[in-house]
C-alpha cells in the first residue's frame, strides 16, 4: 500500500515537473529573460560539458555555449515542441560545433577501433575489464576524457547524447537525421573505442 | 574514414543482434562511466554577459513588436485608401491601336488628295470659274451698252 502511495506520488511529481517545463517553455517562447534565465540554469553546466567535450578547448566551449543559447533564444518561438527540449537546444549546440570544425578545418584524429600499437582491442568478455568496479578517480575521468575527445565526431556526440545526456536513440537519430540502426553502430563502436582506450590503463594500474 | 567502414560493417548487423551488443555489460560498465562524468563549472562572468546579451535582445525585440502594433493599422488604413483610390477614381481611357489600319487610311486619304490635286493643277474651284464667267459676261454687256450710246 505504501509503494503504491509511494509510486502515485511520484507520478504526481513527474507530472507536475512536466507541465512546469512546458509552462517554462511558453514563457521562453514568448521571449521572457526570466523565464530564459531559468532555462539556462536547467542546461547551462550540461550543455558546456557537452561543447567542451566536443571542441575539447574550455575557451572555444564557453564562447559557444554563449552562442548556443542566444541562438535558442532567438529561435525559441520556432520551437515547435515535437523533439525534446533538451534534444533541440543540443543539436543548436552540435550544429556549432560543427560549424566551428568545418571553419577551423582542424579535424579530429580519426582512429579506429585499434589502439595505438596496432594491436586489435581486447575481448570485450576479458575478466580485466571490470570499469565498474573501479574507483572512479580524478585520473581516470582525465583518461575518459582524453580517450572520448580521439573519438570522431560522428561517434563522440552519439556517446555523449546517449550515455552522458540520457537522450535515446529515435531523439538521437532525429537529431542526426541518420537511421537508429547508425545510432547504434555508432554507440556500440564508440563503447569499444573508449574500452580500447582505456586497456593499457586498466593493464598497467594506474601507473601509466 | 576508418570508422565509417567499421559503422559499415555493423550495418549488416540486424537491430535485435546490436541491441545484445549493446546491453553487455562491458558496454554498460563503459555507459556508466560515461554518465558519471563531471559537470562544467560555471562561469559567472559569463552568465552574467549572457544575461546582459539576453535581456538587450528581450528589449530590442519587444520594442519592435510595440511599433509593429502601432505601424501596422496605420500602414493597413493606409493600403485599404490607396487601393480605394485606385478602384474609384475613374482612369482616362486610354487609346488602344491594334494594328496601324486607321493611320493606313488617313495616310492614303492625303496622298490621293495631293495627287489629285497634282494632277488637276492649281486653278479655281468650279464656283470661283462661275462667278467669273458671270462677271466677265457682265462687263462685256456693259462695254457693249456703252458703245451702243
Amino acid at each position: 500500500m505504501e509503494l503504491r502511495l509511494g509510486a502515485y506520488d511520484l507520478s504526481l511529481r513527474q507530472r507536475a515537473n512536466a507541465s512546469d517545463e512546458q509552462a517554462l517553455i511558453d514563457r521562453c517562447r514568448r521571449q521572457d529573460p526570466e523565464a530564459f534565465g531559468r532555462f539556462v540554469d536547467l542546461y547551462e553546466a550540461r550543455l558546456a560539458g557537452f561543447i567542451r567535450r566536443m571542441t575539447r578547448s574550455h575557451e572555444e566551449a564557453a564562447d559557444l555555449t554563449q552562442e548556443a543559447f542566444i541562438r535558442a533564444f532567438q529561435s525559441f518561438n520556432r520551437f515547435d515542441g515535437r523533439s525534446n527540449v533538451k534534444t533541440w537546444l543540443f543539436r543548436i549546440a552540435y550544429n556549432l560545433c560543427i560549424d566551428r570544425a568545418r571553419r577551423i578545418e582542424r579535424a579530429p584524429v580519426e582512429l579506429g577501433l585499434q589502439n595505438e600499437e596496432g594491436e586489435e582491442w581486447i575481448e570485450p568478455m576479458d575478466e580485466r575489464w571490470r570499469p565498474d568496479t573501479m574507483v572512479m578517480d580524478v585520473e581516470l575521468m582525465d583518461r575518459v576524457e582524453h580517450a572520448i575527445g580521439t573519438m570522431s565526431e560522428k561517434l563522440r556526440v552519439v556517446l555523449l547524447m546517449h550515455d552522458r545526456e540520457d537522450a535515446s536513440y529515435e531523439e538521437i537519430a532525429e537529431m542526426l537525421k541518420i537511421p537508429v540502426g547508425t545510432v547504434k553502430s555508432r554507440l556500440f563502436l564508440a563503447r569499444t573505442h573508449l574500452q580500447n582506450m582505456l586497456a593499457p590503463y586498466l593493464e598497467g594500474g594506474k601507473s601509466l | 574514414m576508418k570508422h565509417e567502414k567499421e559503422v559499415d560493417e555493423m550495418q549488416g548487423r540486424t537491430e535485435s543482434e546490436l541491441d545484445a551488443l549493446l546491453e553487455s555489460s562491458e558496454q554498460i560498465s563503459i555507459h556508466r562511466l560515461v554518465a558519471s562524468l563531471k559537470d562544467e563549472p560555471i562561469d559567472l562572468a559569463r552568465r552574467s554577459r549572457l544575461n546582459e546579451r539576453v535581456l538587450q535582445m528581450a528589449h530590442r525585440s519587444e520594442r519592435r513588436r510595440k511599433l509593429f502594433r502601432i505601424w501596422s493599422p496605420t500602414l493597413g488604413l493606409g493600403a485599404a485608401a490607396a487601393l480605394t483610390l485606385v478602384l474609384i477614381v475613374p482612369r482616362q481611357a486610354s487609346v488602344t491601336v491594334t494594328n496601324g489600319a486607321q493611320e493606313a487610311a488617313i495616310a492614303t486619304t492625303l496622298k490621293d488628295d495631293s495627287v489629285a490635286k497634282d494632277v488637276e493643277g492649281a486653278g479655281v474651284i468650279d464656283m470661283d470659274a462661275e462667278q467669273e464667267s458671270n462677271a466677265e459676261a457682265f462687263t462685256k454687256n456693259a462695254d457693249r451698252a456703252d458703245d451702243g450710246q
